[in-house]
């Protein structure tokens, strides 16, 4: 297209269209502030300051009533080293997490390879995704009563092997983790077989088409072609449920019920009875500023490893 | 033998053969889900099986089996009912978990246009600032916000439960929104301020109708958190007038009660039914609501 | 509505709510939920005589009633009147400086008659009375008057070896001889503290202030005859959730627990005085002097609301006076230690005669006298070993409790 000459345009033309430019910017910003304004003000009140707040709080002396306007240094955290009880949250919750990450992968993953192909995959994914839409203190109050000594499970071990059983699968240290780690399967398997799927259904078929007609078996397939081009969405798998591993509290609070040890179940655990249960605020804010930098290194390398393998595909 | 590769209904032929092999190796495994389904889902069979028994009734037969009548039910759920106070609670979760979510998925739509229609200094720099919201765990916010309502003084208060429940849901839809508002091409709002709009009404009128399928997921997702929430309404809300639904289930199993599992499993099914419903009603915005938070 | 004028109208809402939140707080709180009907009364009186409001407000289970009176305080934000302990736990609350001396009060009372100079006792920390009486319990071994007579036990036992004697009895005649559960918590450290008692009173009472080890001879001697009970199947399973249920069933003929649980018993079907009856638990050797465990739960009134209210001092006289203690006796069966008013059952009047006839030295609970910090981990130690009542558990509970007693007495 071709524009007809344009007159000049003189100096002064040109610093009122930029002066008002500038105005409708300027409007336009704060009009903009307007609109976050809210969200900010909520995230930053009830969200940021008490982050802040937490990490003031564990180098404080603040135990049962008094000792908030006591400084303390490092004493609480040096308390995490001397206690045997942080040494078994850790433990406890790095098995938990483990096993929080690694088991609904895998029986996800089975799960997800049988999908798809089948028929009603639409009923089965929204049946297997029903225990998401619950509460986990739900959840934790129904398997509570799975696992009751006189519960559903030993009810089922003692009609198939005809003996009377009633072990107390929470009230033992050595069942007491692999007992909710398979309730806390039981809910997620759902939303990680369903991300599974739209993973391996964004998987294109020619590769795959192209390794059967040359020969290859199943095994080989998975684990040439379809495992690296999962692994997205495997990793993304991944950081939801470390997260959600770390921080679960409803579930192991519900469920472990008046099982002893069951402060040292994780260390969300840990944080929450020694503040609420114990009344040592600081030390349990010192847990958490622990805990949180945890979350947050393991999250950000998975973040990074995610984003580093997305790249490579492409 | 040579092929006639221009033959369309060969073609056609053998792409159908194909099909067929893939779903019959698909229909034979029909069956082992099936049972495998069934088998997972025994909690299920369980809470069914013992919402209609009585206490006595389920200290004399094996767990697992089917309850003589459904007379029973009735008398459940009037117990679990009038000993939790579950409808008070019912309601003070609906009415958190309704407005909450939509006050929060408002915030966020709002924040979300801000940062993307409007020409704002720093955008990033603010989305950064809620995002952080996102990264500390829970534990991170208990003992603050116990301590500052106590100070306020809006400790088991509704007002206070509610705003934290706003500002946990804030971050995770201002994502989701930004991103899909980024998608919305600009001539849209730029017709509408040409027009003499205000920036609320292109909001209003132009952005909102275009992004409703992530609003009504995003509504969804965060109406079931907060409907399913333990923690922070244990701990902020725990009054009889203002405790949450959960918080009402778990008194039920708490130490001076002495009502068997019955009365229990039938408050769980009674907390569990609006989301259930919710996710029967409306599973697709649920899915989709799952692929918004993998991007 | 503009986005501006929405915005100005939220910011409002929000001002007025809190405002109206921070409005004076004159209530009654609670952990106590069984109670709720006799503590409602109790505020109900209060109120009448102190022409104020006070409600109940109840906050529960008791770990989260702590949290919440723990940060009220921090904050300088402590109800007007809320249930507590006394020992240790009434020490540390009095340290803090917002209970008000109820000196005058209570003087008052004693020369009414309505209270003993003894009762005073139960609710002192230095001398001083910081509380008004909610509950005195005496702690007791209730039976079922039933399971005695078929097993062909005549009178309650006076000494350890009749015990032993009649749980063998009772074992053959069906029955286990105690409920034993774990529920709620804090159950685990009745019979560990009862047996520590029946060792040695003065070891009992060292527990709590630092100068006996947890894993000393007399805890040994303790954890050693309790596992002994368990070998021989004398406890129900500690698993139980419902604390009452084998008691009120009849599969168990004993239970050790405080004398107010008898107003549930009473509520569950149980007659007192003719279904079951109760006798005190002899220590374990002959030459040990009998004990028994006392429970007094105080309510607090903090100083900064009787201050600025000086009308409830009415309604602390109301809740001292006879009133009030029959109606948590009618409502709850609770008795409250009111020499004036009635035994609310057979049971506590029985109790108290027994008390009274035998004369007893008469000790604070372990729960009250046990220094706050360490109480949740020492009973989740007992608890352990509840669980598991074997030789190597028990000794890594003692060894468990000792490293966090130790470290607290030297680290205070």
């Amino acid at each position: 297209m071709v524009t007809p000459a344009s007159p000049p345009i003189s100096p002064e033309i040109l610093r009122d269209a930029r002066r008002r430019e500038r105005r409708v910017a300027w409007r336009q910003t704060r009009v903009a502030w307007l609109f976050i304004a809210p969200a900010v003000f909520m995230v930053f009140a009830f969200l940021l300051t008490p982050v802040v707040f937490n990490v003031i709080l564990s180098f404080t002396k603040w135990q049962k009533f008094t000792g908030l306007d006591k400084f303390a240094g490092f004493a609480n955290y040096e308390r995490l080293f001397r206690v045997p009880y942080f040494a078994e949250a850790l433990s406890n919750t790095a098995l938990w997490v483990i096993g929080a990450v690694a088991l609904p992968l895998a029986v996800g993953l089975g799960l997800a390879l049988l999908l798809r192909n089948v028929p009603l995959q639409e009923t089965f994914k929204s049946l297997f995704f029903l225990p998401r839409v619950l509460a986990p203190a739900a959840v934790g109050a129904i398997w509570y009563y799975v696992y009751a000594p006189h519960g559903v499970l030993n009810s089922v071990v003692s009609g198939v092997s005809g003996v009377p059983f009633d072990y107390g699968w929470t009230y033992s240290p050595q069942t007491v983790t692999p007992a909710v780690i398979v309730t806390f399967v039981w809910q997620t398997l759902g939303i990680t077989m369903v991300l599974l799927l739209l993973g391996l259904a964004a998987i294109p078929k020619d590769p795959i088409e192209a390794a059967r007609v040359d020969g290859a078996s199943q095994g080989q397939i998975f684990r040439h072609i379809i495992w690296p081009l999962l692994l997205p969405t495997v990793l993304v798998v991944t950081i939801l449920n470390v997260a959600a591993g770390f921080t679960t509290f409803d579930l192991l609070w519900v469920m472990a019920g008046d099982y002893p040890g069951k402060r040292t179940l994780s260390l969300a655990v840990y944080m929450y009875y020694e503040a609420f249960s114990n009344g040592a605020w600081a030390y349990g804010s010192a847990v958490a500023v622990v805990l949180s930098a945890m979350v947050i290194t393991v999250s950000s390398m998975l973040a990074v490893i995610q984003s580093r393998v997305e790249k490579a595909i492409r | 033998m040579a092929i006639d590769l221009s033959d369309k209904k060969f073609i056609q032929s053998l792409i159908d053969k194909e099909r067929r092999d893939q779903r019959a190796g698909g229909r034979w495994l029909v069956l082992p889900i099936a049972a495998l389904t069934l088998a997972y889902l025994t909690p299920f069979y369980y809470l069914i099986v013992t919402i209609f028994k009585s206490s006595e009734e389920y200290a004399l037969k094996g767990v697992l089996q089917p309850p003589d009548t459904l007379a029973p039910f009735v008398d459940n759920v009037v117990q679990a009912w009038a000993i939790a106070n579950m409808g008070a609670a019912a309601w003070n979760s609906f009415t958190y978990a309704s407005v909450g979510a939509l006050v929060a998925v408002a915030f966020a739509a709002a924040a979300a246009y801000g940062m993307t229609r409007l020409h704002l200094l720093g955008a990033n720099g603010w989305f950064m600032v809620i995002f952080a919201g996102t990264l500390f765990p829970f534990q991170m916010y208990l003992v603050p916000l116990l301590f500052g309502f106590q100070r306020i003084g809006i400790i088991n208060t509704w007002f206070g439960m509610l705003l934290v429940y706003v500002a946990i849901c804030i971050p995770f839809p201002l994502l989701v929104l930004r991103n899909s508002f980024s998608g919305i091409s600009r001539e849209v709002d730029e017709a509408a301020r040409i027009e003499g709009a205000s920036e609320w009404r292109v909001f209003i009128s132009m952005i909102i109708p275009n992004a409703k399928g992530p609003l009504i997921a995003l509504f969804l997702l965060q109406f079931t958190f907060i409907w399913n929430d333990l923690l922070f309404s244990s701990i902020l809300a725990n009054g009889i007038g203002v405790r949450s639904i959960m918080v009402a289930l778990q008194s039920l199993q708490g130490t001076y009660s002495t009502i068997g599992p019955t009365v229990v499993i039938t408050g769980t099914l009674i907390s569990s039914i609006p989301t259930v419903l919710l996710f029967i009603v409306l599973r697709r915005y649920f899915m989709a609501g799952l692929q918004l938070g993998t991007k | 509505m503009s986005l501006l004028k929405s915005m100005t109208a939220l910011g409002l809402m929000a001002t007025l709510s809190v405002g109206s939140a921070l409005a004076a707080d004159l209530s009654l709180y609670s952990d106590k939920t069984p109670w709720n009907a006799g503590m409602t009364g109790l505020a109900e009186i209060a109120s009448k005589a102190s022409g104020a409001t006070i409600s109940l407000q109840e906050v529960t289970p008791t770990d989260k009633y702590q949290a919440f009176m723990q940060t009220s305080i921090a904050g300088n934000n402590a109800p007007a009147f809320f249930t507590w302990w006394n020992g240790q736990q009434l020490s540390d609350l009095v340290a803090t400086g917002i209970a008000a001396d109820l000196t005058p009060y209570w003087d008052a009372a004693i020369a009414n008659g309505d209270y003993s100079a003894a009762q005073r006792e139960l609710v002192s920390v230095d001398g001083k009375p910081y509380g008004v009486l909610l509950n005195v319990a005496n702690w007791v071994t209730f039976y079922n008057t039933e399971a005695f007579a078929k097993a062909g036990i005549a009178a309650p036992p006076t000494t350890w070896a009749e015990l032993m004697d009649d749980c063998e009895k009772l074992k053959a005649a069906g029955y286990v001889p105690f409920n034993g559960p774990a529920s709620g918590g804090w159950m685990p450290f009745i019979w560990f503290s009862q047996l520590v008692l029946g060792t040695s009173p003065d070891a009992f009472v060292g527990l709590t202030d630092g100068t006996v080890a947890y894993d000393g001879p007399e805890v040994q001697n303790a954890f050693k005859v309790w596992g002994e009970m368990y070998a021989k199947g004398y406890f129900t399973d500690p698993r139980e959730a419902d604390d009452q249920l084998n008691f009120v069933n009849k599969k168990a003929a004993m239970f050790l627990v405080g004398d107010w649980h008898s107003g549930s018993f009473a509520e569950a079907g149980m007659e007192p005085g003719k279904d079951f009856a109760t006798f005190l638990m002899p220590p374990l050797s002959p030459d040990v002097q009998q004990s028994v465990i006392v429970e007094a739960s105080p309510i607090v009134v903090s100083k900064a609301a009787l201050d600025a209210n000086p009308d409830l001092g009415k309604a602390v006289q109301a809740m001292m006076g006879e009133e009030a203690s029959n109606t948590l006796g009618k409502t709850v069966q609770v008795y409250n230690g009111n020499l004036k008013a009635e035994a609310p059952n057979a049971t506590i009047a029985a109790d108290k005669d027994l008390v009274a006839t035998l004369k007893p030295r008469a000790l604070v609970r372990w729960w009250e006298a046990v220094p706050s910090q360490i109480q949740g981990d020492l009973v989740a130690a007992m608890g352990a070993f509840m669980f598991d009542p074997t030789p190597e558990q028990a000794q890594k509970s003692m060894a468990t409790m000792q490293s966090i007693n130790a470290d607290y007495w030297a680290n205070k």
